[in-house]
């Protein structure tokens, strides 16, 4: 038979659960706007029923409260964590690609952008066209042009600024990911010390911090989370109560495991080391702090660092591929030749090579110091690097691949820098080529227009290209040199680029040494213009310049058209995948969010049960006071 | 699906917010009147206004600067080649007047018509160096050189000509002369050796050229010509003008070739290089008619000639127009040529008039051989019939050649004008274009103004209504009834 105090110990369990209810209600409501927190519930059970040898058998003893549970379902977490890498991706690259395209925006009436001053210059040559000896006419052309070079210039200039804030968003986010990782590996131990050995005690309010750090993270990168129980490894059937939490990231990457963490390091890239001849300075390779390369270029690096590195690094998969062919003397400066048939890499006005960089020769990294390019007839073209340490085992890497960089698969900032240099390389030539056909009003040859800058601020005129006007025999009908390799160091088309493009000095000084027709008497035959006429056809004969394969004066309509699609590609997907993620959390709140309806009710559910609970205790305390002070006294 | 309070607040926000956004885009249309702010609003409408606005500008600059230059250029032009048209057409009547009077005219007459096509020979030629703003009109590229020379120039020319058998000229040639100074004279036969000859000949284009023999070539042989000068005159003049068959003589005072009968018959194309030196006023720079002439005092080479320096414009899309006249266009130097000798031939019937009275005069000389006197006398008188009888022809035929240059002058004015006309047709079609073009680019990138009122309107009603909404949401909760 059950002890007569039974029942109060009924009564009371039930007023403990009520209270217990009451305050995690209490707790539900005060928390209903805090982020990330998940509905609490108390979860009770009925107590183990008391034997109780009497004709009813067994009798409850009154309610155990098992653990204070929070309401969540982790589907919908993975779900937003998966959707919201994608939501970061796309929202960084509409962000940057807007910002791209109001570089070059000409929408409104009165913006000076790239088609207007293009259309000035030619508007220039055809003035000089019509009265040749005028000299004011030929300066106008001269400086139309500098405008131009001089827009090119500072269109490149801009797209470096983005170019290196992009570099140091990326640093910015790594170091987040760094602060994140310890932060998760504090809480892991903080966790398992609460959880442990305590069989249903949950650590919530942590688990809740846990996972917003982990939303926080999946904007960043692609995330993977595991939460593996801790098992007695001599009694496996053991429930330990700990649990190891590991998160990987970038597509299986270790980040956190358990109370351990890596960290993300970064350095920057010195000249030597460039992916592109007109990358900014000191951009970051990243590696952890463990010594693995952090793998920048993987598929499932997702999130914001996706978008970023392809922002920064993104060159259209146009780097430079090829299978090695041979190895030259062994020594100092080795070279290494290698066969290239990609159509960008066969065409020195496309290249992107860096002058000296490193080259991954089969799975090896060794740096280069210069190249030399020599195209072949077959339209396939011959790279001899030079090396800066000598390789050994060269047969065993004959007929491998070998690669400069990473192919990026997106149209990042570097593939609008080297479609600016394309273009420049193709126009200044085109220009040059006409001109040096002519005589100027002195009678001398013509010379080159467009001129580029070296490092120490000389200007150079591509002697690798023309022939020396000043020698005997010069002929300005043939005035190219017979070309059969191009190299890095050289002083070709390859070394102008939208920063160091501009007008010649020579020019500038003095407008009467642009050649305007190709008659041998120039003082004569004053207004002869046939060199102008054929500069003039530049504008939209593709025979004379083609980009793209399409006329010079489509540049701006081709470069928009790439980004307008991609901004405009962004932008509906982040709006897709913002509605997608609103709809997750959505559901997300649907089964952790707190409703002050529901917990009105509950309110006054239990308010309803405490009374009753404590009612109880009162009737037993009157029946007991009965008992035992007046029955049988 | 359980629905919470914080749910439904979250819905609302987002729908306030993409309404807002939907907002902001309409008001930034209404007040930039533009449908897109950057390409990818829509790219392609971004592309397409890129396209339409780089057809404008091409427009603008074809019908503000290239085709009212063509005007300009073509309108002066035009001037001055009427005015040579008019001259030449008063130079016709001219020759029909003098022509008119046949046999019957005086040498006064005579005398008066040649000063008065002289004069008018002047004026075409000063016509032909019109200029715009410095730049001559007729002389192709070389802007900068007048037409002809404007002062006595020393600059020894080398320069090639090209002649067919068409080019062949008959001429007549009084030979015997009689000649009051020579002693020597065969008495006898004076009346009889007075004789108008034919001679052949092929003319060039320069008088008083320079001695050396001229480089000459028919159908591919080389001939060497004789150099028969004829300044001494009298006997070495009559010579020259009497080649043998197969010989040309070559007379620099006068600039004429004279072909043997066997060259004159089997010739059909000759090439000549011939050089001179001495440049009067007017004469007409060689460089403008005659490709691959050479200067060689200033060693300049002249590879083309005004007709190949043609100087045209891009009037439109894919069209050029020539817009400047050459000189070969508006005349060549046959008139100057023409009226030179007509010259020279009134001089010499002049001349002879002056042998006439003298001999009258000594026939009332004492001292005189009167017999010779006589016989002279009619040596002299068949000279002049002769002369007469050779500058009526020269007359008579000068009216034909004033018709031919005429003709040349007017084609050419005609030429201008038909330019004229193209400019004015390409002018108003691009006016047109122009304004289509504007049309297509305004309707591509400007708004609708009242269909963007419109949705404004109904953007700020869905507005309203959200907050509405949400106010209620917002108000109560279980606990205002508990």
């Amino acid at each position: 038979m059950p002890s007569t105090f039974f029942g109060l110990n009924i009564a009371y369990s039930g007023v403990n659960h009520y209270q217990a209810a009451l305050n995690t209600t209490g707790n539900n409501i005060a928390n209903a706007a805090t982020k990330g927190y998940t509905r609490q519930q108390t979860v009770q059970e009925a107590a183990m029923a008391l034997r109780t040898n009497t004709t009813y058998g067994m009798a409850g003893s009154g309610v155990v409260t098992t653990a204070i549970e929070q309401v969540r379902n982790t589907y919908y977490d993975l779900r937003f964590w998966e959707n919201n890498a994608n939501l970061g991706q796309y929202e960084i690259k509409h962000y940057y690609m807007r910002q791209i395209e109001d570089y070059f925006k000409e929408i409104a009436d009165g913006q000076e952008g790239f088609n207007a001053l293009f259309d000035k210059f030619f508007n220039a040559i055809a003035d000089v066209k019509k009265y040749a000896s005028d000299p004011s006419r030929k300066e106008n052309v001269i400086s139309t042009g500098q405008n131009l070079a001089d827009f090119m210039k500072a269109m490149a200039e801009n797209l470096h600024k983005l170019q290196l804030d992009v570099n140091a968003e990326l640093e910015n986010k790594t170091r987040q990911i760094n602060g994140i990782a310890e932060q998760i590996a504090t809480l892991n131990k903080q966790i398992n010390t609460i959880e442990m050995n305590t069989d249903g005690l949950k650590a919530n309010e942590l688990r809740d911090k846990r996972n917003l750090l982990i939303d926080e993270l999946s904007k960043i990168v692609n995330v993977d989370v595991d939460e593996v129980p801790i098992s007695n490894s001599l009694n496996p059937d053991m429930v330990t109560g700990a649990h190891n939490y590991i998160v990987k990231i970038a597509g299986g990457q270790m980040l956190v495991d358990g109370y351990e963490y890596n960290t993300i390091e970064c350095t920057a890239r010195t000249d030597a080391q460039k992916r592109n001849q007109t990358d900014a300075d000191g951009l970051y390779n990243f590696q952890w702090s463990n010594g693995l390369e952090f793998n920048l270029y993987g598929k499932n690096l997702g999130g914001e660092m996706k978008a970023l590195v392809e922002l920064r690094d993104g060159n259209n998969q146009e780097n430079f591929k090829g299978i090695i062919e041979g190895f030259g003397a062994n020594g100092p400066d080795q070279t290494v030749t290698i066969k290239a048939t990609a159509s960008y890499l066969c065409d020195i006005s496309k290249s992107n090579l860096p002058p000296a960089g490193i080259i991954r020769l089969n799975n090896m990294e060794i740096e280069y110091s210069s190249w030399e390019m020599i195209p072949n007839p077959d339209g396939t073209a011959n790279y001899t690097f030079t090396l800066k340490e000598p390789v050994v085992n060269t047969g065993a890497l004959i007929n491998k691949n070998a690669s400069i960089g990473k192919a990026v698969d997106y149209q990042g900032i570097p593939y609008y820098l080297s479609q600016m240099n394309e273009w420049i390389r193709n126009f200044a030539a085109a220009v040059n080529k006409e001109l040096k056909h002519g005589y100027t009003s002195y009678k001398e040859p013509g010379d080159v227009l467009f001129v580029y800058t070296d490092i120490s601020g000389a200007q150079k005129t591509f002697g690798d290209v023309y022939q020396d006007p000043t020698a005997p025999g010069y002929d300005p009908a043939n005035p190219l040199k017979p070309v059969t390799s191009w190299s890095s160091i050289g002083d070709s088309y390859y070394n102008l680029t939208a920063f160091n493009f501009t007008v010649s000095d020579k020019m500038k000084k003095d407008s009467e040494h642009l050649a305007v027709s190709t008659s041998k008497n120039p003082d004569i035959d004053v207004d002869a213009y046939n060199v102008l006429d054929e500069i003039g056809k530049i504008k939209t004969d593709t025979k004379k310049m083609s980009f793209r394969g399409r006329s010079s004066k489509e540049f701006l309509e081709c470069l928009s058209a790439d980004m307008a699609l991609n901004a405009k590609s962004a932008s509906i997907f982040t709006e897709n995948y913002a509605n997608i993620g609103n709809s997750i959390d959505l559901q997300r709140k649907s089964v952790s969010g707190v409703d002050e309806d529901e917990e009105a009710l509950d309110l006054s559910k239990f308010q309803r049960g405490l009374d009753l609970s404590s009612k109880m205790i009162q009737v037993l305390t009157e029946v007991y006071d009965r008992l035992i002070l007046q029955t049988g006294v | 699906m359980r629905v919470t309070t914080s749910m439904m607040m979250e819905s609302s926000k987002y729908n306030l917010m993409a309404n807002k956004a939907m907002q902001d885009r309409l008001y930034t249309q209404g007040s930039t009147h533009k449908k897109i702010i950057r390409p990818s609003d829509d790219p392609v409408i971004a592309i397409r206004a890129l396209r339409l606005r780089g057809t404008l500008n091409e427009l603008t600059q074809y019908l503000e600067r290239n085709v009212e230059d063509a005007d300009a250029w073509l309108d002066v032009t035009h001037d001055a080649v009427k005015a040579t048209v008019d001259v030449l057409d008063k130079f016709k009547a001219a020759c029909v007047g003098i022509g008119g009077k046949g046999t019957e005219a005086t040498m006064e007459d005579r005398q008066n018509a040649l000063e008065s096509i002289q004069a008018l020979r002047d004026q075409i030629y000063d016509n032909g160096n019109a200029d715009y703003s410095g730049r001559t009109l007729f002389t192709g590229y070389r802007t900068g050189t007048a037409l002809s020379f404007k002062e006595e120039t020393t600059d020894h020319y080398k320069i090639p000509v090209s002649f067919t058998a068409e080019d062949i000229e008959q001429i007549d040639y009084i030979q015997g002369k009689l000649d009051l100074n020579n002693p020597s004279q065969d008495w006898d036969d004076i009346v009889g050796i007075v004789d108008m000859t034919e001679a052949y000949r092929i003319r060039l284009p320069y008088g008083d050229l320079m001695a050396t023999p001229p480089t000459i070539e028919i159908d591919g042989n080389p001939v060497t010509p004789i150099v028969t000068s004829i300044a001494g005159g009298g006997a070495a003049q009559d010579a020259a003008y009497a080649p043998a068959d197969n010989a040309i003589h070559y007379i620099p005072e006068t600039g004429e070739l004279i072909l043997g009968k066997d060259i004159k018959d089997n010739m059909e194309k000759m090439e000549v290089t011939f050089e001179k030196e001495k440049w009067a006023k007017g004469d007409l720079r060689p460089e403008h008619y005659f490709a691959g002439c050479e200067s060689i005092t200033r060693d300049v080479q002249y590879d083309t000639a005004a007709a190949d320096q043609k100087m045209e414009y891009d009037v439109s899309f894919n069209q050029r127009l020539q817009i400047n006249t050459t000189a070969e266009e508006l005349f060549t130097h046959d008139i100057g040529r023409d009226v030179d000798e007509l010259a020279n031939a009134v001089q010499a019937a002049l001349d002879c008039e002056e042998k006439i009275k003298k001999l009258e005069a000594m026939k009332n000389d004492p001292n005189a051989d009167q017999a010779k006197v006589e016989k002279m006398l009619e040596a002299a008188n068949k000279e002049m019939n002769y002369h007469v009888e050779k500058i009526t022809r020269m007359f008579n035929t000068e009216i034909g050649k004033a018709d031919e240059y005429y003709a040349r002058a007017n084609k050419a004015q005609a030429r201008v004008g038909g330019r004229g006309e193209r400019v004015d047709i390409v002018r108003s079609r691009l006016t047109d274009q122009y304004a289509s073009f504007e049309d297509l680019a305004s309707e591509n990138e400007n708004i609708d103004i009242e269909k963007v009122a419109m949705d404004l309107m109904q953007a700020d009603m869905i507005y309203n209504s959200a907050l509405l909404a949400i106010g209620k949401i917002a108000n109560y909760s279980l606990l205002d009834y508990i």
